[in-house]
């Protein structure tokens, strides 16, 4: 089936496959959404990898495919499905840097449509402010 | 540099009018699935976070107003907030007004309640973007309570109630946190309240 994946202000198409409560999904489309990448040694966000060991009778990461309910639970990641729409939250791992001062990177986009990253004024005194119209 | 961000699931017809009428020299960006508010662990607006060179984290302020407001039964803001501004822009890390930030509160990784808050929240602007409110109110109002501390959870679910819903539901909420900050002071900076 075609699942709807959200994370951070994200939505991706994926083609899944459902084994019994679990869904498996392409591993590199994982890959694409969060950043991780998938190897012998676990998922592995830039330097540090998290080891995907299975439980005994549990499959996670097999030929080309990851098992989103069993990462997610590795990564200490919510996971919220309402039919096929899947929404995962944020990875401890990755909010770590926040967690030590360094500032987030994120894209977005003005609205002319241009990309805007915190990394573009990598040089500069940033003041980043939100506000709401509610 | 300035980036202003509309935390708003209303998107351009939120927010646009607003940005139209500041008519800025700075980045605004609108914010549809509140994302910034996610990734800086943001519960109110505004709020404004003071990012150095090396785009490390100096100091966190929930409730920046240019000035002091003050309402029925709550005040917040205050009126030196530029000058303060002003001030790291000229010194730097000398600016009296930088703190050590790891001594901020919000400097942490979210906890497993607050985590799972964002994923529901996140459904919530999706099923609202697709104009399913029923679900999305089942999401966000599941967020609200996840994440109780979140204003940005509760006051965006609200709004699509309507204008009067959200703000009775707004005072209501206000005068029930019972000695709760509505914006919490930075621990060891100063008493923004």
């Amino acid at each position: 089936m075609s699942l709807t994946l959200l994370y951070n202000d994200q939505i991706r198409q994926v083609a899944s496959r459902e084994v019994g409560n679990d869904t498996w999904i392409p591993a590199a489309e994982l890959a694409a959404l969060t950043g991780f990448e998938f190897k012998p040694e676990g998922a592995c966000y830039g330097d540090v990898c998290i080891p995907l060991l299975p439980a005994q009778g549990e499959a996670i990461h097999t030929d080309g495919e990851v098992n989103l309910q069993a990462v997610a639970a590795k990564l200490g990641q919510g996971l919220v499905q309402d039919d096929d729409v899947i929404s995962l939250g944020p990875i401890a791992a990755v909010r770590q840097r926040f967690a030590q001062g360094q500032a987030p990177d994120f894209d977005l986009v003005d609205r002319e449509g241009q990309p805007v990253s915190l990394s573009l004024f990598a040089d500069k005194k940033v003041i980043l402010m939100t506000w709401a119209s509610w | 540099m300035v980036i202003g961000v509309a935390e708003d699931t209303g998107g351009e017809a939120a927010a646009g009018q607003f940005i139209d009428a500041a008519n800025s020299t700075y980045v605004q960006l609108i914010d549809e699935s509140h994302t910034i508010s996610s990734l800086y662990n943001l519960v109110n607006v505004p709020s404004t976070v003071w990012i150095d060179e090396q785009q490390q984290i100096v100091r966190i302020d929930e409730g920046s107003y240019a000035e002091k407001h003050e309402m029925p039964g709550i005040s917040f803001g205050r009126d030196d907030y530029v000058t303060l501004v002003r001030d790291w822009m000229e010194r730097g890390a000398d600016s009296a007004y930088v703190k050590d930030p790891l001594a901020q509160q919000h400097l942490r990784v979210p906890t497993q309640d607050e985590g799972l808050a964002e994923a529901n929240f996140k459904l919530g602007v999706y099923f609202q973007q697709h104009g399913q409110r029923a679900k999305a109110t089942q999401y966000m109002d599941e967020a609200g309570r996840l994440n109780p501390a979140s204003w940005n959870y509760h006051r965006q679910n609200w709004i699509f109630d309507g204008e009067d819903q959200a703000r009775s539901n707004w005072q209501q909420r206000v005068a029930a946190r019972a000695g709760n900050h509505y914006y919490q002071p930075i621990a060891g900076v100063d008493d923004l309240t």
